[in-house]
């Protein structure tokens, strides 16, 4: 849900714009006294600005509107999780670019003015080279930037299996044009062919990032990413927030450790057993379809449940197999003020 | 005229494959983390898969960073070093709205 601080309405006040996991985007308006709550934001019919999906609060599920134009087919299933604003067609205003979770882009333009915007009921899609600009692995993350320095925004975008791409703006002025998509920064991606054997296959273990010292060595999945000078040395730089998986260092128990991990162990191993026994009938065949979503609703299940989940986690303190990091990440351009990393940015 | 003609075909090599790809691969660092002190900022994890931004959100001429998380919660940072060279975070604070109330956008 990156936000962005723009003046929305032109009134002076710096606004807070993003969108989340709803399929909405929301304004927290600035004013003299801090932020106002969060409202969201409307398009000319009053109605939640969206691509198509998004979750009804009231509902407690998912629905979907068609924001198609004649032009531009929405795909019903495309879930906002993103947006950024940006003058697209230099009239003046801010437009949404919206990000999908499934990677798409769309546009949702201003049809009103700079102090008094009205946002589309139809949205459009964004294309890179001849193609709808989609971000491999889904939950495009825009950002606007120029990012080679040649007056033009550019579109970047992080995404869910990781990577930074770049949609860099070939058109002019009020009409912009993007090239197909140039990776700025690449991550091994699991290995979808490899063997799925639970937590001990060869899937599981590409899930996790190198780590060094305990701690992992780079981001690992879903990147929000932000376009900044961040050490201040005149080119752009990447910050990345992210999350990583990693294998945390084996640490020597004590002895007293060891004989209570191992007590636990075989606890947890009992428990899975018994959680097991739900499952099947006095036979030892598989409960039909129907019985099992009774044994998921009942209170003795819940109770075992419960109860593996707290040796589980007694175990992990003591032992854990797998780290998470939630950390924020910074790619330093090397370019020093001269180009960026794809050519020929100069920042005076 | 054997030599140049080589050259001629190193070069143009270089010029139709060496430089394009140089262009596409960008020259960044390797990743590091930022840090609150000595350990990783977000060490607790409170900030689910964090999502930055580097804004001045106070007019006070010194950038903050702003961090979205999955909950639908901001949090916003103070830079130790006012903008003196790189930024030195302190501990992130959860936003709050001018009814007091923390933020919390909807998320599904």
């Amino acid at each position: 849900m990156t936000p962005q601080l723009v003046d929305l309405d032109a009134d002076g006040y710096q606004d807070m714009v993003m969108a989340t996991f709803e399929g909405t985007a929301f304004v927290l308006s600035g004013s003299e006294k801090g932020w106002t709550p969060p409202k969201h934001i409307k398009d000319k019919n009053g109605d939640n600005v969206r691509i198509s999906m998004y979750y009804d609060m009231e509902k407690d599920d998912y629905s979907s509107v068609d924001r198609s134009t004649d032009e531009y087919k929405s795909n019903p299933d495309h879930h906002m999780t993103s947006i950024a604003l940006v003058d697209w067609d230099e009239d003046g205003d801010l437009d949404l670019l919206l990000g999908a979770y499934e990677g798409a882009l769309y546009l949702c333009m201003n049809e009103g003015t700079q102090s008094k915007p009205i946002f589309s009921d139809k949205n459009q899609r964004v294309f890179a080279g001849d193609q709808q600009a989609t971000i491999k692995g889904g939950l495009a993350t825009p950002r606007i930037a120029d990012w080679n320095g040649d007056g033009l925004f550019d579109i970047l975008c992080g995404g869910a299996e990781g990577g930074v791409y770049l949609y860099q703006n070939v058109g002019e002025k009020g009409k912009p044009k993007f090239d197909e998509s140039k990776t700025l920064v690449s991550v091994p991606l699991p290995d979808k062919n490899a063997e799925d054997d639970g937590d001990s296959g060869s899937y599981y273990e590409s899930l996790f990032v190198p780590a060094i010292d305990g701690q992992p060595t780079r981001p690992g999945k879903s990147f929000h990413i932000e376009v900044v000078d961040y050490d201040k040395d005149g080119d752009l730089d990447l910050l990345v927030g992210a999350q990583s998986y990693f294998k945390p260092e084996k640490v020597e128990l004590a002895k007293k450790d060891k004989e209570k991990l191992e007590k636990l162990r075989f606890e947890m191993a009992k428990t899975m057993d018994e959680m097991q026994a739900f499952f099947v009938d006095e036979e030892g065949n598989p409960k039909p379809e129907k019985e099992l979503n009774e044994v998921f609703e009942s209170k003795e299940f819940e109770e075992i449940s419960k109860k593996y989940s707290e040796i589980y986690l007694e175990v992990q303190s003591l032992e854990p197999d797998q780290g998470e990091a939630n950390y924020i990440w910074i790619y330093r351009n090397k370019a020093k003020s001269k180009s960026s990393p794809t050519g020929n940015q100069t920042i005076d | 005229m054997k030599i140049t003609w080589k050259l001629a075909v190193a070069f143009g090599w270089m010029i139709f494959f060496v430089l394009p790809v140089q262009a596409q691969h960008p020259s960044f660092e390797k990743p590091v983390f930022l840090k609150q002190g000595d350990a990783p900022l977000n060490e607790s994890g409170d900030m689910m898969y964090p999502s930055p931004i580097i804004i001045d959100i106070d007019n006070d001429g010194v950038d903050e960073m702003v961090v979205g998380t999955i909950f639908g919660g901001l949090y916003s940072l103070e830079d130790q070093n006012k903008g003196k060279g790189e930024p030195k975070w302190n501990s992130p604070k959860p936003m709050k709205t001018t009814d007091g109330e923390l933020i919390a956008l909807n998320n599904w």
